[in-house]
This record gives C-alpha cells, structure tokens and sequence, in this order.
C-alpha cells in the first residue's frame, strides 16, 4: 500500500515508538484485512478450472461442496480474527490512504 | 388449517409486541442494546428472502451447487467491506443519505432527474421481487392446506396473496412510517427484523438436521447419498459460476433494501467490523443444508413435486408437521422482513424523488407558507407502501405464479445492479459527471427492460414469439436474448453482460467527455474525499435568505419543537440573540442537511433553494469561495512574515541593548581612563616643573632629564588630545580629503614602515594579492593612517611565538579589499561588536592606546566610502579593509 511507514516516521522518544509500533501493527491489518476478499474470490474461483463431468478426475458435488464451505469457514475465521484485533480507533489510520485517490483526474 | 392462521396470526403478534418494546426502549433511551453489532448483522440478513428459503433448494435441485455463488458474492463484499462498505456507511452518515437514489443524486449535484430514475429502476426492479415473496408465502400456505385436508382442499390463492399483501403493508405502514427522519433509526422495524432473522435461521437449521441425521443417518452418508444423486456431478458452468457470484454482489450493495439497513439504518461504523465476518458466517449456515434438504427430496417425494417447497415437503412427508410448522414460520418471516424493509426503501425514495418535488412544483413558492408538512411527507410515504405492495400484488396475479422463484429472484439482481457502476463510480472518481451518470444507468436499464424484464414475463405477454427469436423489424442481431448474434448464452449472463458492458462504458465515456457543474464537482469532492473531512462544505452564498422563512419551512418538515431547538442552537452557536440564527452559509448547510435527513438531498437542496434564491452555487460562487480561501492563505503568510518580522526585530533590539550596555560600561570604563591618561602626564609635568622651580642648585644633567621628561609629557598628552580631536572632526564629518594617487604597494610599505617594522622587529610581514600594482586614487595619507593603526595592533597584541602578519590585497569592481591577518590569538566573539567603538580595549592592561585607534579607522574608512571589519576564522586576528579604488570627487564635497 502506498502510504507511509509510522515506524520511521516517529520522533525518537520511547514512548511514541511503543504506540507507533502498535499503529504499525494495525496497518498491517487494515491490510490484510483489505486482501482477504481478494484471496476469497481466487479460491472461490478455483472450480473454474476444475475438469467436467466425464472427464479423468472429475469432482464429486460432495468434494465441491466441502471445498466451498471450507474456504468459507476459513475466511470468517479470518475475518473474524482481524476485527477482533482491529482497534477502535482505526479510522484514523485510514485516512491517508484514500489520498491517493483524492485529487482530481 | 385453522393452526396454521392461528400460528400465523400469533406470530405477526409476537412480531408486533418486539417491534412496539423496541421502540419504546428507544424512546425511554434504553435502547442502547437495540443498536449492538449483532442486530444490525441480524438485520443484513433481510437478504435471505423467502426466495432464499425457499427457493434456494429449488436452485439447488435444477443446478446443483451453483445455488451457492448467491451467497458468495455477499460474502465477499462483506469480506471486503475496508474497501467499499466502510466509504458507503462513512457518507451515508455524514450526508444524511436516505435510500440508493439519494445517495446517487446527491452525489452528482443532487440532480433530482437521476433521483426520479433511480426511484423507477428499484420500483421496477424490486416489485417482481416482493411479488415473489407474495407468491412462497401463498405457495408454502397452500402445501399446508392440501397436506392437512388430505390433497384435496384448494385454497384461493388470490384471496390469501391479498390478505398477505394487506397484512404486510399495514405492518410496514405502522412502523415504518412513524417517524420522519430516516436517520433516526426504525428501531422497532429493525428489532422485529432481527428477530425474523433468527427464527428463519434457526427453522432452516432445524430442517437440515432432522434431514441430515433424522433422515439420512449422519454426514457420511448424507454425502455418499448427495453423490449419488442426480445432482452428484460437479456440472457447474465456468460463466454461471463467475457470473452469478458477481450479479449476487453486485445486488447485494444496490438492493434498495439492503442499502437501507446497511447504510440508512446503520448506527455505528463500527458495526460493519463484527458484521464483516458474522453476516459471511450467518449465510453459511443458511446454505449448508441446502443440498441435503434437495438431494433428500429428490429421494422422498415423488417426480414433479415442487422443488421450490421441498423445505416443507419432506418434514410434512415424514409427519413431522411441527418441524413443518417452524419451518413455514422460517419462510414466513422471510418474506415478511423483506417486503417491510424494501416498501420502507422504496417509499421513501418515492415520497421524496417523486411525490415531493411535484407537491413542491405544485404549491409553487408555497414552501414558506406555515403548516406542517410532515404528513404531506408521512402520507406520501404511507401511500407509496400501501401502492407498491398492491403493484407487486398485482404483478403476482399477472405472472400467475408461474415461473420459477430464482429466475424471478435473478431478473430482479441484474435490474438494480444496474447502479453499481455509476454508484462505485461516484464514490471513487471524482471525474463521474451526473449526464455520464444518467447516460449509464438509462443504457443499462434499457437493455435489462429488453433483453431480460419483458422476456422474462413470459411469451407473448409483452414481446411476440417472432420478436424474440428473430429480433424487432427482422434485424436478427437485435433479438433481445440473442444481442448481435450471440446466441446460447444464458438469458441471465447475456443481458448481464451486455447491461454492465454499455452501463459502464457509456457512464466512463460521457464522463470524461462532459464538463461537471459546479455542484456535481463540489459534492463529488465531497463523496470521494469523505475520509479527509478537510475541505468544508460549502454550498450556500450569503443571500437574501430570511431566517424567519427558513425558520417557517423548518417548522413544517421538522416539527415545530424540533426546528426551534436547532435554531436556536445554532444561534447560540453564532452568538446571536434570540432564536433566529444569521442564515449564513454554514447554518444554511446544517439545515439542509438536517432537512436531507427527512426528505431527501435534492427536495430539502430545492426547498431551501426556494427561499435563499435560486441555484445556490455558481462559477462565481466558487470562485469566491477560492478566492476566501487564497485570501485566507495569503493572510495567514503575511500573519507569518509578520511575526517572523518581530522576531527578527526583537533579536536586533537585544543586539542593540546588549551593545548599549557594553557602551555605557566602557563609557564608564573610559572616563576614568581618560582621566587617568590625562593625569598621568600632568601629574609627572606638575611635579617635575615645581621641582625645576624649586631647587636652584640642580646639575644641568638633571635639569635637562627632567626638562625632557616634561617634553616627552607633554607629547603624548597632545598626541591624545590630537586623537580625540581628530576623531571628533571625523565623526562630525568636518574632515577635508586630499586626494592624491599612489600605488597600493607603495601605500603598505610606507605604513608597514611607519609602524616601525623592521626586518629586526619580531613580526614578519608578508605580502600576498595580486592588487598590490593598482594605483590608488584616494586620501592617500588618512589610508596609511588606517593600515599603520592596524598593522600596529598587530604588532602589539599578537601574541604567537614568532608573530606573523600575512597582507592580502585584491581588487573586485573597483572596490579594493586589503586583509590583515596575524597568527595570534585573534579576538574574542563578545567583544568583535564593540572593538570599532570609541574607547574600546581588548584587554585591560597591554600597552597604551586610548581605545581610540580602531575608532578613528572605522571613521577614516567611513569618509573613503569603504568599510573596516573583523574577519572571524582565519586562524588569527584579522581585519578586513575594503574601499573604492578611485574615490569620486563628488564623495568629498559632501
């Protein structure tokens, strides 16, 4: 992501570089949090290429169906592990972000 | 039978008693829980209609397990939600959005145009939909019917669809409408969602458990049992698949209804967090005993049954007629939630796009006129529920019931994603332009009418049989399900294709060809830059509007009460007594807001249109909104400068009290030193002379010793007494110049000469520059006088061991620099300041002097318009003597 580091930002005082560690963390998982849809959709998409009926190795609707539903569960336990350790204030940490898109084209 | 209304009716009770708890835990400020993260997911899941519920087996049962990229899409926008939810939540709470159509005329320059067709596309695209729910519930409750009465009772479908229709509108109309403002949530509404939501969860679970480990004895062998069946085969279609998952969350941000409780409703940002992982998770279970409940009917009951009902069939063909019972709850309350909250979408985008601006257009300039207009707004509301529950009735009767409930359910998905370009586009690129806009969406909703809506409704209904398989006029390539010539492609993914193909190029082309109002541009920075929060809105000139006008329409739409508390915040806020505020653009701003937040972004930006004048933003208000800001700016500079300015002015006066003290100590300092010089002499000239009077028998020796001591006395008192003169004459600038040429050489040799130099004496001077030959036009003779004094200090108080004076002389424009520089110890900074002053000495011992020499020189230099100076770092003292070549004749007559 394009927006700065907070970590190399930060005046050098020991108590700031405790909190911007943790402002670190959470950029981090703002940005996870912003690929998990995108991981989601590539391994939903995998049955594309899966073979078609009839051919050598093709996939029961039980194994489809395990598959689906296992990414499915992965992803919200994902997803879920991230909000739970999203902090409150995380908007802050967002704004920035958006400038790249804030000029006008 | 009778159980079942009983049941029914007990239900809409149970639904009532929450709905009216709620709102008054809201009203009594209890309601804090009503608003936790879990509700508002609850309330998202309005998105598993009864077509979900029920249909969704159906789906399952015709193509296998592509039933579930109805579900994945969702998952993925809600997985997604840091990337478009949180932008959309995040405006809709700070522009008081009210529904989808707002949200988007708002956003291109509150264009009621665009408001008013997208009002038409949800009402088209959403009253199929709500007639689908019509027909589950009508259908779910005839299948009781036959099963209780033994197959042969038929109840009168029209009649119970009606009661139905009348049931939910009264419901809706109740709750939906008892407020105005749409920010303030329905919490009633919400809360009775929230409990729909669990009971249609639950009802499925339960049904796929007793199918599951009831029926099929365990996974294991409800797996083997799912492969075995005809829909074992993974036979999924790579466009379906891809397609359908994209339609789904496409829809899932359009639909009028999901908007209204994911944006509209919405309380708290942060909610959105907890619902990105539990909504996924809430559809999961929804979907994970679909293909059991399918295959297991496909088992049991016989051919031709109605897939779309299995979820009651096969429990009802079990005799288990309570899990039957629970599970028509389940899809009872599907569809219930849905048509509330799409009827509450949907009439407020109809009372405040349509019903409102023509009530508006009609009164004229009546929008001052005292009166409420609340139940002008609370009516139109009232009727746009009670109409478009009758439209989808009336739908219902005229398609039959017929066809399919997910083909139904699919058609309406592509019809109100037809927003989701211009919607996307809006929130992300501030280039969207509101023609781009309505470009977009009418090429889209054109193609969904032709290519899927009128199809849709059956041959021959609305497009002959010819027109569909040959297209209009014969041109084959316009055939509506077969556009240039593609043919075989499924009607759904075709018109999906082609819709969002022209959607989004002509909203993108027209964009970057057209030019935005000044509106659009302000709200689109507005929109895109949200999180920024920087720039202020401004969208209002300080006009003619009158507060107390403002303070009538106020009234009307808010509620008398309502209105005069936020007037009078607002003019406590300004400082103004009473209680109308100065309608400056910032009160203008928060009123339309607060208005939006009832009405609608274009009706309250027309209503107060009305009374502060005409469209409120011009170029040229833009530009004076620029130009405050650049005067802005340019005064905060010059504030800087200014201060800056100080800053440095109060560094000089430190400078300058700090010299003047320094002043005043060596004033001191040199009154008692001139009285000490002059005492001295006369001292030792008094005492030598009464000696010479006073002994008459003296030796001539000692006569003329004591003769010569007197002399030499004397000498150095006139000598200090020319000093003093001589710079008294100088600094009054009495001073004659004579002006003679010599060459610079000549000049430093005389004076090194004259400070008695010699090759013996202990300093070594050294000659250096390439300035030495130029011939001097100047008063040669004060020159020397200058360069003796200096080349003498060195010699007096450079204190090296073997004493070195380095003379450098160079020529630049004319002007002639001459440095000094010695290898002693140099002088020290605090006293570089002050050793040009009058009775200065560094040191306080040393050999003689008065303080006066560098005085005279910096006086000196001063009438041969050049300059005397300190030059720091040079290893050593070092002065710096800088004049003109040839001094002009004019400098001296002054």
């Amino acid at each position: 992501m394009s927006e700065h580091d907070p970590v190399f930002d930060a005046p050098n005082s020991s108590g700031r570089l405790f909190l911007e560690r943790r402002g670190y963390r959470q950029r981090r998982i703002i940005d996870a949090a912003r690929i998990l849809p995108i991981v989601g959709l590539l391994l939903w998409l995998v049955p594309l290429i899966w073979p078609d009926v009839g051919e050598d190795g093709a996939i029961s609707t039980s194994q489809a169906t395990l598959y689906v539903f296992a990414i499915w569960i992965a992803l919200i336990g994902v997803g879920g592990f991230l909000a739970w350790r999203m902090s409150p204030s995380e908007d802050v940490s967002g704004d920035e972000t958006e400038q790249s898109q804030g000029a006008e084209r | 039978m009778n159980l079942l209304i009983f049941v029914s009716l007990g239900y809409v009770m149970v639904l009532f008693i929450v709905a009216f708890a709620a709102e008054r835990a809201a009203q009594a400020g209890r309601g804090k829980w009503l608003r936790s993260p879990m509700i508002y997911t609850l309330s998202l899941s309005i998105y598993c209609t009864a077509w979900t519920f029920y249909g969704a087996v159906g789906f399952a049962v015709r193509s296998g397990l592509e039933f579930v990229t109805i579900y994945l899409g969702p998952s993925l926008v809600m997985f997604g939600w840091w990337w478009t939810l949180r932008k959309l939540v995040r405006i809709g709470r700070t522009q008081r959005i009210t529904s989808i159509a707002d949200l988007i005329s708002a956003r291109f320059g509150k264009s009621n145009l665009l408001a008013v067709g997208l009002t038409l596309l949800a009402v088209a695209g959403t009253t199929p939909y709500i007639a689908l729910q019509l027909q589950s519930v009508t259908q779910s409750y005839a299948v009781f019917a036959r099963a209780s009465q033994g197959g042969t009772g038929e109840i009168n479908q029209t009649v119970t669809a009606l009661w139905i229709a009348v049931g939910l509108a009264f419901f809706t109309i109740l709750f939906g409408t008892r407020k105005l403002d749409v920010n303030e949530r329905h919490d009633g509404v919400v809360m009775a969602i929230a409990v729909e939501a669990v009971v249609k969860l639950v009802a499925l679970l339960a049904v796929g458990v007793f199918v599951v480990w009831g029926i099929s004895g365990g996974i294991a062998p409800m797996l083997e049992k799912i492969d075995a069946s005809e829909i074992g085969a993974w036979e999924v279609s790579g466009g379906r698949w891809a397609g359908l998952t994209f339609l789904s969350a496409a829809a899932f941000i359009c639909l009028p209804r999901m908007f209204h409780v994911m944006v509209v409703e919405s309380d708290d940002e942060r909610h959105l967090r907890t619902a990105s992982w539990a909504f996924p998770a809430y559809l999961m279970l929804m979907s994970l005993f679909v293909l059991p409940i399918a295959v297991t009917g496909l088992d049991l009951l016989p051919k031709g049954s109605n897939p779309d009902m299995f979820v009651l069939t096969v429990p009802l063909s079990q005799g288990q007629n309570g899990l039957a019972m629970l599970s028509f709850l389940g899809g009872f309350s599907s569809a219930t939630s849905m048509v509330i909250v799409a009827t509450i979408a949907l009439s407020t985008m109809v009372s405040n796009h349509i019903v409102m601006p023509i009530w508006l257009s009609i009164t004229g300039g009546g929008v001052s006129v005292s009166g409420d207009v609340r139940y002008v707004v609370l009516l139109a509301r009232r009727l746009s529920i009670g109409a478009i529950v009758m439209l989808a009735y009336f739908y219902f009767q005229l398609s039959g019931g017929g066809s399919a409930l997910a083909a139904m359910g699919l058609v309406s998905f592509v019809g109100v994603a037809q927003a989701l370009p211009v919607m996307i586009g809006g929130i992300f690129w501030r280039g969207a332009t509101r023609i781009g806009a309505l470009c977009g969406l009418g090429i889209g909703f054109a193609i969904w009418t032709y290519a899927l809506f009128l199809p849709s409704l059956g041959n021959g209904l609305v497009l002959s049989d010819t027109l569909l398989s040959n297209g209009p006029w014969g041109l084959a390539w316009l055939a509506p399900q077969a556009l240039f010539g593609i043919k075989g492609l499924d009607p759904i993914l075709h018109c999906l294709f082609w819709s969002m193909l022209f959607n989004s190029a002509a909203f993108v082309l027209v964009s970057l060809c057209t030019f935005p109002a000044p509106m659009e541009r302000l709200q689109g920075a507005q929109f895109v830059n949200v999180f920024q929060q920087a720039q202020p809105r401004r969208g209002w000139s300080r006009g003619a509007a009158q507060s107390e006008d403002l303070m009538i329409m106020s009234q009307r739409i808010l509620g008398a009460r309502d209105a005069q508390a936020l007037f009078e915040k607002e003019a406590r806020r300004q400082g103004v007594q009473g209680i109308l505020p100065d309608p400056s653009p910032e009160f203008l701003d928060v009123l339309e807001r607060k208005l939006s937040g009832s009405v609608g972004a274009a009706t309250a930006h027309a209503m107060i249109g009305q009374i502060a004048g005409g469209a409120s933003v011009s170029v040229d208000d833009l530009l004076a909104v620029a130009d405050e800001t650049a005067q802005i700016m340019e005064y905060s500079s010059k504030l800087e400068a200014q201060s800056f300015e100080l800053t440095r002015t109060a560094e000089q006066l430190r400078h300058v009290n700090e010299k003047l003290t320094q002043l005043s100590v060596q004033k001191d300092g040199f009154i008692s030193q001139i009285s000490h010089e002059l005492r001295t002499p006369m001292t030792s000239i008094r005492a030598f002379s009464e000696i010479l009077r006073d002994s008459d028998d003296m030796a001539a020796t000692d006569k003329a010793r004591y003769a010569g001591i007197i002399h030499s006395e004397t000498l150095r008192l006139t000598r200090l007494l020319d000093d003093l003169l001589d710079l008294a004459v100088l600094e009054a600038g009495r001073v004659s110049l004579n002006l003679s040429q010599k060459s610079l050489s000549e000049v430093i040799e005389s004076a090194v000469s004259s400070a008695g130099i010699t090759s013996d004496t202990d300093l070594v001077v050294t000659q250096k520059g390439s300035g030495r030959d130029i011939v001097l036009t100047t008063d040669v003779d004060r020159l020397s006088q200058v360069f003796i004094n200096v080349i003498s200090n060195a010699r007096k108080y450079c204190t090296a061991d073997i004493p070195t004076l380095l003379i450098k002389a160079f020529e630049e424009n004319g002007r002639v620099t001459v440095d000094f520089i010695d290898n002693g110890s140099g002088i020290a900074a605090d006293m570089r300041s002050v050793i040009f002053e009058k009775f200065s000495r560094v040191g306080e011992t040393q050999a003689g002097g008065a303080g006066l020499g560098l005085a005279i020189c910096r006086e000196i230099m001063h009438r041969l318009d050049g300059e005397i100076s300190y030059l720091p770092g040079q290893g050593g003292g070092a002065f710096r003597v800088r004049f003109p070549a040839e001094l002009e004749k004019i400098q001296q007559d002054v």
